[in-house]
């Protein structure tokens, strides 16, 4: 079983980070030639494209009671993502140690940000435009959190069986797996949210600076500066 | 390898990424105008990245790659093609887009590739390239009737001159008293300027750049640029936002180098002539008028101000602001070629515009557009709701006695 869920993972990480070096390379590959030439980018649109991005900035000019949701979303991924890095680093960093209690809210925050997200696109504001794809993923996000959860406080799984596969993971040298079944469902479901991950995680944020970078130009576009 | 069959061929690398970047949120159905008035999320700009993205994947992707091509439901290329042409490319869209896509310059470049495929233009749009290489114009109007049912009697144009005045196709014949009261105003301001004779002042090529038919560009860019520059042109005039936004960002890459002179919007022109004491309005007018802010002049070039000064040097005007102005502006339907095509969907926006402006108990409409003046004007006839409707210069000429 272990080997089997080993091998699920290097399959699944692969196809994600194959899948994505591919999309970056097509990126770039036979560019036609542009009407605007190379731009440097300021430390001031840095700046501000960086707060765009972490702030989602965008997003709250246009709907800031969506906002609330996906920024609540976002923020708590990224606590969970980096407080679940103790099972996959040996030793643990003092920051991803230190994450314990941040990362307990988040669990919670997590699922109820993905049903507020629904509840206001559904229900609320009834969007005529739904991604069906989108909200597969935020359905397998929501499964995940709420095995993530079971698993806290409901049929504990031994942490000691799960850092030891997990390290195994990242070490290529597969472990026993752990006995849990709540374990093998969560674990299953992140696979298939690692490849299910929309390209927008890595694009959008290269087209937050460039559309910071095109509207500090804008202004300049027929103006002298 | 090259992949002739790539749907990303003509896309820049940063509007490859944008494809990428769209989150499917759907957030800018909510200020779209071809959704405000057709309801029809299938045609709506998240859908369309949808499905350019299934493009991409059957021909483009790591699987298509090593395992080939995969055909591609033609049911899906035509749903996308009326998708992308049935769009203003207003960019209301991108101006709301929580990523920051910048689909005002996306559609036009995937309609391009809708026409690389043949899929594309829609109905008369196909008619432009044979139009334009006969007559110079779209509109397949005779060249020597473009300037000679408006232009003013008296007013004189220099063999050479540093200001050069370009018309442009739309103004010239289908929205003659805006081209008219440009020239009417430029005459007050007093200082020298040339024209083209009508049969070189050719098409400058934006009609064909927003159709996708890009095939034509080169050369007319070039015509063009070469006539000012033997004419000592230092600032090219324009008041049509279409032709001021194809100067500003595409005309140097047709031209391979940077321009030899400055493309400058009327309204810059005219509001530095009243801040400089060149124009003077004595005339009072004691009216509420509205401006309406053109999709390609605001969220294209950055014009905004400009047109509120040269109004508000007006004595006794009050300005009104539509609820979506500036950068926000809602397009009165003329966008992206599709006025002509999308008839429908166009008076409807265009009645929209009419009715806010009548609703706010404006007394004047003001557009700076000859696209927007014409649809505009259409959209009102059989319309319950009436409105007088202005071109900026057309009323500045008017006030300064000219008109």
């Amino acid at each position: 079983m272990g080997l089997v869920l080993s091998l699920g993972f290097y399959a699944a990480f692969l196809f994600f980070v194959a899948g994505y070096l591919a999309r970056m390379l097509s990126w770039a590959r036979d560019a036609p030639p542009q009407a605007v030439p190379e731009r440097n980018i300021s430390l001031y649109v840095c700046l501000s494209a960086l707060v765009d991005i972490l702030l989602l900035r965008r997003l709250l000019r246009v709907n800031d009671v969506l906002w609330l949701g996906e920024w609540t979303f976002h923020a708590s991924l990224v606590i969970l993502f980096l407080s679940h890095l103790k099972y996959i680093l040996d030793p643990v960093p003092a920051i991803i140690a230190s994450m314990e209690i941040p990362a307990r809210v988040a669990a919670w925050l997590l699922p109820a940000s993905l049903l507020f997200i629904g509840v206001i696109k559904l229900v609320i504001e009834k969007k005529p435009y739904i991604s069906s794809y989108n909200f597969m993923l935020l359905g397998l996000m929501m499964v995940s959190c709420v095995s993530g959860l079971v698993m806290k406080y409901s049929f504990p799984a031994d942490l000691a069986d799960i850092k030891h596969f997990t390290m195994g993971l990242v070490t290529f040298h597969a472990g026993i797996s752990p006995g849990s079944l709540t374990f093998l469902f969560h674990f299953f479901i992140f696979l298939v949210i690692l490849m299910s991950l929309p390209t927008h995680i890595f694009a959008a944020p290269l087209t937050m600076i460039e559309a910071r970078q095109r509207d500090d130009e804008l202004p300049y576009l027929m103006h002298e500066k | 390898m090259k992949n002739s069959n790539s749907f990303t061929k003509g896309l820049s690398p940063s509007q490859r990424i944008e494809i990428d970047a769209c989150t499917q949120c759907g957030e800018c159905l909510d200020c779209c105008p071809v959704q405000q008035v057709t309801k029809n999320p299938d045609i709506s700009p998240p859908e369309k990245i949808r499905m350019f993205r299934e493009f991409i994947t059957a021909t483009d992707s790591l699987k298509a790659k090593f395992l080939g091509s995969k055909e591609i439901d033609r049911k899906l290329l035509d749903d996308f093609c009326r998708a992308v042409f049935e769009c203003t490319t207003c960019g209301a869209c991108g101006q709301n887009c929580t990523v920051g896509i910048h689909t005002q310059r996306l559609w036009p470049m995937l309609r391009k590739e809708m026409v690389r495929r043949g899929l594309g233009p829609i109905g008369p749009q196909k008619d432009m390239p044979e139009a334009i290489q006969k007559t110079g114009n779209p509109y397949n109007k005779p060249a020597h009737e473009r300037y000679s049912p408006w232009f003013p009697d008296g007013v004189q144009v220099a063999e050479k001159a540093s200001v050069a005045y370009y018309a442009g196709c739309t103004g010239a014949y289908e929205a003659q008293p805006m081209v008219k009261g440009d020239v009417l105003v430029l005459h007050a301001i007093g200082e020298p300027f040339t024209m083209l004779p009508p049969e070189d002042e050719v098409c400058c090529g934006f009609p064909l750049f927003i159709t996708g038919q890009h095939d034509m560009l080169e050369d007319l860019v070039n015509r063009l640029v070469e006539a000012y520059r033997a004419r000592d042109v230092k600032t090219l005039v324009c008041s049509c936002p279409c032709c001021v936004n194809i100067m500003v960002r595409d005309w140097p890459l047709y031209y391979g180098r940077e321009l030899p002179f400055r493309i400058r919007h009327i309204t810059q022109v005219v509001a530095g002539a009243f801040a400089s004491g060149r124009l003077k309005i004595e005339r009072e007018l004691r009216e509420r008028i509205i401006y309406h802010d053109p999709c390609y002049l605001s969220r294209g070039v950055g014009i905004i101000e400009e047109p509120r000064d040269v109004l508000k040097n007006i004595p006794g005007i009050e300005l009104l602001e539509f609820d979506h102005n500036r950068l926000d502006s809602r397009c009165c339907g003329a966008g992206g070629a599709a006025r002509k095509v999308y008839h429908e969907n166009a008076t409807a926006m265009g009645r929209l515009t009419i009715d806010e402006a009548v609703r706010k108990k404006a007394d004047k409409l003001i557009l700076s557009c000859p696209a927007c003046y014409a649809k505009v004007h259409e959209a009102m006839q059989d319309h319950d709701t009436k409105i007088p409707i202005v071109d900026i210069m057309e009323l500045i000429a008017c006030l300064l006695g000219k008109g």
